[in-house]
């Protein structure tokens, strides 16, 4: 177990600057999930932090080392690659080994700590065959088994579970966060899927464009988000925003039609503002503001519905079941008055 | 291809042109093997008594062979297999190598010097063999089984092979590896040979076949009876007092036999493909 520090890293290709300037501090034991659209940096923080690429300048420091200019085996940390990287010439005992066989272990050793981990993770029948012969969901375990041979002081993680199908990923995703809390280890996991980072993380590290938008654990993220790509980025399905202007305590969009805020909102009237409201959070009510619906998604346990409102589609994630047709006119408020103002020029959270 | 219902004109034209074609591709061959075991005052009577002579000897003789076992040619063949084996064993090494270095490394200068391999397997061999020979000469090397085989070792086309090979390697096998703690060398020996296989027989073959097959740069270089190469060997069967066709013939013959044996130890090689299985 192990912390990490991150001090002003930036990393540029030429003119082109990936990385601009991330302070991060990550605790023992922590599951960090870095989560962001592709090409905002992720990947290549983690890269950096694995040493696998060079840092332009800043630091990295693992348990108050700096290991910025140490190449990838001086760091003591493993990583899960994406396609799992596995040598299709070893077998499965002979992959997971082949860290402690670098490092010099003695053989009997090495078989030991191989058959521990493969214990771990329900493998041992499967030592002697080759990557080859394996599913998916094995491919990935035997990945996930040879980074915890070594016991490293940080594991990497790289969008470990995409290639998997989608009900396979699930599993699997259980199966990293049991790995977790049994081991205890410092782990940090680079996805696209917000879901994964929100079920797995203590911390979620938001990125965009080279620079951090926002970190903290998950549910705070999702319930406070610091702007409005934040806020957009996390959930699924996504925040509906919709623009307009304070007016008496509530939004004014476009078309008029007044869109709930809390109470104590009367005192940014005239302020142009970009109005947020959680699919989940929208309901019925004889009482709210009006729209149409275009399109009705039954899922099973809820229908989600779109909604054209004041010229915008609002996505509406009914836990009821309803009738309600395409073209009807229906009548929708805020559960709670559960909505986030964001500024509608830099996106900001407006604090109310 | 196989349309059941194509007319049976078209494909009696087609069998018979391709029939044709093969004929002219293999008689050659053929003649070549049958008059190696001909008596040598019968080798061209059939070329100009055109008929069932041609293909069937009047008497089957082994004559030409037992006197090329007699003379120089075991130790031609001798000869060829070591400067070709030892060439195969060190370009491979040395050819990996440079192509695992263009593909995997980034350094000053890189894609100059790769044009430089390209251009070095377009230039014709006869455009350098003036200023090698000097250059060997100069060595104290002539007339010595390194200047037939130093040479021959570093070969543009097969850097190039390895280098494509290497470039198709997924680089997360490479740094997978190395956050392992494997040094570069190692994940060239450990990982990148084991999986490129078929790059290694292709090249190995390329590189054996080539010094086989070898002929103007043995006879500048090595033009003593001792170095002699196969095709140096065959060469020696004409000359200007007398030409012996049966030697020449049974040795020719020979040597494309014993050229044929490294392809087919290592043809099984073509058909595996051994990246598949460890990138999802």
């Amino acid at each position: 177990m192990s912390s990490m520090k991150i001090d002003t890293l930036r990393k540029s290709f030429g003119e082109l600057e990936i990385l601009r300037g991330i302070s991060l501090d990550v605790r023992h034991g922590e599951f960090v999930a870095l989560v962001g659209p592709s090409g905002c940096g992720k990947s290549t923080l983690l890269r950096l932090i694995a040493g696998l690429e060079a840092a332009t300048s800043g630091h990295i420091f693992i348990d108050d080392r700096d290991v910025t200019r140490l190449p990838p085996k001086e760091r003591d940390i493993a990583m899960v690659f994406q396609n799992y990287a596995l040598y299709p010439h070893l077998t499965v005992r002979a992959n997971m080994g082949f860290s402690l066989k670098l490092r010099g272990d003695a053989k009997d050793q090495i078989n030991k700590k191989v058959e521990e981990a493969a214990g771990v993770l329900g493998l041992e029948h499967l030592l002697d065959r080759y990557p080859g012969q394996l599913s998916g969901g094995q491919r990935q375990r035997v990945a996930t088994g040879r980074a915890i041979v070594r016991d490293p002081k940080l594991f990497l993680f790289d969008e470990p579970l995409s290639n998997l199908d989608a009900k396979l990923r699930v599993q699997m995703r259980t199966e990293i966060k049991a790995l977790h809390q049994r081991l205890g280890s410092t782990m940090i996991y680079v996805t696209h899927d917000q879901i994964e980072a929100m079920t797995l993380a203590d911390r979620i590290v938001v990125m965009q464009g080279g620079r951090i938008e926002q970190e903290g654990a998950p549910l705070d993220l999702y319930d406070r988000p610091a702007n409005a790509f934040v806020g957009g980025f996390l959930g699924s399905p996504a925040m509906n925003f919709i623009k307009g202007t304070m007016s008496d305590g509530a939004v004014k969009a476009s078309d008029g039609t007044r869109l709930p805020v809390l109470s104590e909102a009367s005192a940014l009237d005239g302020r142009h503002v970009l109005w947020g409201a959680r699919p989940e959070s929208i309901v019925p009510d004889d009482n709210g503001f009006e729209g149409t619906v275009e399109v009705v998604e039954p899922t099973g346990p809820d229908t989600q519905l779109l909604v054209r409102v004041a010229g915008d589609p609002l996505v509406v994630l009914l836990r009821k079941r309803m009738k309600v047709n395409a073209g009807d006119k229906i009548r929708l408020g805020v559960v709670g008055e559960d909505t986030h103002l964001f500024d509608a020029k830099d996106g900001m959270r407006i604090a109310l | 291809m196989d349309n059941p219902f194509q007319k049976p004109h078209v494909l009696m034209l087609r069998y018979g042109l391709l029939s044709i074609l093969a004929f002219i591709v293999v008689f050659p061959l053929v003649w070549l093997a049958l008059a190696s075991v001909r008596p040598q005052n019968e080798i061209f009577q059939p070329v100009s008594d055109f008929g069932w002579n041609t293909f069937i000897p009047s008497r089957f003789t082994l004559d030409n062979y037992r006197t090329l076992l007699n003379g120089d040619f075991p130790l031609a063949v001798k000869n060829s297999t070591f400067v070709a084996l030892t060439t195969v064993l060190f370009g491979v090494v040395v050819n990996a190598l440079a192509g695992f270095a263009f593909a995997v490394f980034d350094f000053r200068g890189k894609n100059l010097l790769f044009l430089l391999v390209i251009v070095s397997f377009m230039m014709p061999f006869e455009a350098i063999v003036l200023p090698l020979y000097v250059m060997i000469r100069a060595f104290g090397w002539a007339n010595s089984y390194q200047a037939l085989i130093v040479p021959e070792i570093a070969n543009g086309m097969v850097i190039f092979l390895f280098r494509q090979f290497f470039a198709s390697i997924p680089r997360d096998f490479y740094e997978a590896a190395r956050v392992d703690g494997a040094s570069w060398f190692y994940i060239f020996a450990r990982i990148a040979m084991p999986l490129s296989w078929p790059t290694i027989a292709t090249s190995g073959l390329m590189l054996f076949l080539a010094q086989w097959d070898s002929f103007f740069w043995p006879v500048v270089a090595a033009s003593d009876s001792a170095y002699a190469v196969v095709q140096v060997a065959i060469a020696r069967n004409i000359n200007f007092e007398q030409n012996d066709w049966g030697g020449l013939f049974a040795s020719t013959n020979l040597a494309i036999l014993l050229g044929t044996i490294p392809f087919l130890l290592i043809q099984r090689f073509y058909v595996r493909t051994l990246i598949s299985g460890g990138i999802k």
